[in-house]
């Protein structure tokens, strides 16, 4: 019975101890009404970007048809190619990245995860070879968020040089703890249509 | 053919509305009585197309 | 059998009779044709589905078509909604559009009861009412079906076992039923059961008058994961992307920081049978498909009344939503009014309608005289729809 007891108490102190060590603050939203647009990690201008730009998904999520008629709208010379191939990645110097996974996407372009993989990984290997400007666009929400929009938001973080997110897909600290880890910009949006804000600043022609 | 099968099931309700009519009143027992009228409502209703 | 005997079992009868007759009357009512104010100016007349598939000629599925006909070269939009009749938000903002709607450059076909036999019932075990009333400013009533999302029984009798559609779709097992069910059933068929004749005069609707936007309004309950999404075929794409921005822009402007929960998504390879895939991939209309957020419709829903269905106040979704177990079907005390989910399908219709001018100019189509957004939240359907006399 002592032998249980001890048993029992020791579990329980193991399981204190696990949630106290994996307790994680609770995520702070930076938009609100006022305040729809904030960038972290310092700014991510203009200079830093050049021509050609192409805007591509890794997940063929519809959030890429969305930054396409944000680019449009801003008036931006880019392609749009949501299932371009490393060689055709290789070609431009700032590539837009919309990351996250949708299962009708896929199918309606005729990709399996695994052909999609492979593809998000050999165009991540093109973009740094050839030092690209890469810019992870997360604008989908919490509906881009789950096991493989996240496994391919990560790959494509390891080569972005700037992320612009609608603060509601990161409720938790995923994409903020990130950039903060690797000094890397990120601008949050408190709406999908506050990424015009970004898009102009960085892409909209310049008046002569 | 989906014509005829609709005018066919109309008739089956029909004629089980009616043999629940029927043994409403052969019915020996309350129960049993109460038991066939639950089965005639619906089929009434059917055969005439309200429900 | 002895006299007493025959004595209680003709009274047992004739209590089945009364029984019959007192529910038969409120079936018989729900069969009887919604009125609808006809008095816009703007409609240029009133079709029948049955004008596009004549086997629907003296059937329960032969809806009306509003026309709004402006004689002026442009492009040509298909709004409709009653696909599913239990799916409200869709057929008061196909209402709205009747009673307001003006076309100054293009053609504008508006379909409110698409599955007018579904209007006819309800859904059995599901406690749901049968209309929703309107008190107008004026003191009078409108009244409008709630009916079901499957066609009427009565009127399609009986489901087959195994039904292979011309979508490819099979219906068997657990779609047994779905035979009944617009949205299952599209491009549809000439001569066959009533529902795929009516997704056949759809079909041959967008055909003949060259329809260049489709919108088909629906309604989820909480529990889908894609409530507020506008689904469009791929061919539809960016002019849903283009038109869910220039709707949340617009709202912006208003003073509406948050713009619109509005979401796109794609329509499914493999979503056979529906609107956005089989219309899409049949015709040469850009076909798109909105869903608003109904709680009634969702299997926690609280009791039936016309609060619930006119406010969507659900005490039991609000705490299914604090307890985080909602995908994108949140709900807060202050629910999910019919006026708002209208306003959200109106939004969504008008811009779709707006963007397809923006990205292709030769199918301008120009609306204009629909109550803004505000407008409908704020005065309510009863101070929107027009008295009928």
């Amino acid at each position: 019975m002592k032998k249980l007891t001890r048993l029992l108490a020791l579990v329980l102190a193991l399981t204190a101890l696990t949630a106290l060590v994996s307790a994680e603050a609770a995520y702070t939203f930076r938009t609100s009404k006022e305040n729809r647009v904030v960038t972290e990690n310092g700014e991510f201008t203009r200079d830093m970007v050049a021509e050609p730009v192409l805007i591509t998904s890794i997940g063929q999520s519809a959030d890429v048809s969305m930054l396409d008629a944000l680019m449009k709208k801003v008036g931006a010379t880019y392609t749009f190619n949501a299932t371009a191939p490393a060689d055709e990645v290789a070609k431009y110097k700032t590539v837009i990245i919309a990351s996250g996974a949708s299962g009708k996407g896929l199918g309606a372009a005729g990709i399996s995860e695994e052909d999609e993989i492979a593809r998000a990984e050999a165009l991540l290997k093109a973009v740094e070879e050839n030092e690209i400007t890469v810019i992870l666009a997360h604008i989908g929400g919490t509906n881009r968020r789950g096991a493989l929009s996240d496994r391919f938001s990560d790959m494509v973080l390891e080569q972005a040089k700037y992320i612009v997110v609608v603060e509601e897909g990161n409720d938790d600290g995923k994409f903020t703890d990130y950039a903060a880890e690797n000094e890397i910009p990120i601008t949050l949006l408190a709406t999908i249509a506050d990424a015009m804000t970004v898009l102009k600043d960085l892409f909209a022609p310049v008046a002569q | 053919m989906i014509d005829v099968l609709f005018i066919l099931y109309r008739v089956i309700a029909g004629l089980l509305a009616l043999v629940a009519l029927v043994n409403i009143l052969r019915a020996k027992s309350l129960e049993k009585a109460l038991n066939h009228a639950i089965l005639f409502v619906p089929l009434l209703l059917r055969t005439l197309l309200i429900k | 059998m002895n006299t007493k005997h025959i004595l209680r079992n003709v009274v047992v009868l004739l209590a089945a009779l009364a029984l019959a007759f007192l529910a038969g009357q409120e079936f018989y009512d729900l069969q009887q044709p919604d009125e609808f104010y006809t008095a816009n100016p703007a409609l240029t007349r009133i079709a029948k589905l049955s004008e596009y598939n004549p086997n629907l000629k003296g059937t329960a599925g032969d809806t009306d078509i509003y026309v709004f006909d402006s004689g002026v070269p442009g492009g040509v939009a298909l709004v409709y909604g009653g696909t599913h009749a239990n799916e409200t938000a869709a057929v008061m903002s196909a209402i709205t559009y009747i009673e307001n709607v003006s076309v100054s450059q293009g053609k504008l076909f508006v379909i409110p009861q698409a599955n007018l036999s579904a209007f006819s019932a309800t859904l059995p075990l599901r406690a749901q009412t049968g209309h929703m009333t309107f008190k107008l400013t004026d003191g009078s009533t409108r009244q409008v079906r709630i009916g079901t999302r499957l066609a009427n029984p009565v009127h399609q009798w009986p489901d087959p076992n195994y039904r292979l559609n011309t979508s490819g779709r099979m219906l068997q097992h657990g779609e047994i039923a779905e035979i009944r069910n617009l949205n299952r059933n599209h491009p549809g068929l000439e001569e066959g059961y009533l529902v795929e004749m009516v997704c056949y005069g759809i079909r041959k609707l967008v055909e003949t008058e060259n329809v260049d936007l489709l919108f088909d309004g629906h309604e989820a309950s909480p529990e889908f994961r894609a409530v507020n999404f506008l689904i469009a075929h791929e061919r539809a794409m960016d002019l849903g992307s283009a038109a869910i921005l220039n709707a949340n822009l617009d709202a912006m402007m208003e003073g509406n920081m948050d713009g619109y929960p509005f979401k796109l998504d794609r329509s499914g390879a493999t979503s056979w049978g529906l609107s956005h895939r089989a219309l899409g991939d049949n015709t040469n209309a850009m076909a798109t498909l909105f869903e608003s957020l109904n709680p009634v419709m969702g299997f926690c829903h609280d009791k039936v009344t016309e609060e619930l269905v006119k406010d969507g106040i659900s005490p039991n979704y609000v705490k299914i939503t604090e307890l985080g177990l909602l995908n994108s079907g949140e709900l807060t005390e202050a629910g999910s009014p019919i006026e708002l989910r209208a306003a959200y399908h109106m939004e969504m219709s008008r811009h779709l309608i707006g963007a397809l001018g923006e990205l292709y100019p030769e199918k301008t189509l120009t609306i204009s005289g629909l109550p803004t957004f505000n407008d409908l939240v704020t005065n309510g359907f009863e101070g929107i729809l027009k008295p009928l006399k």
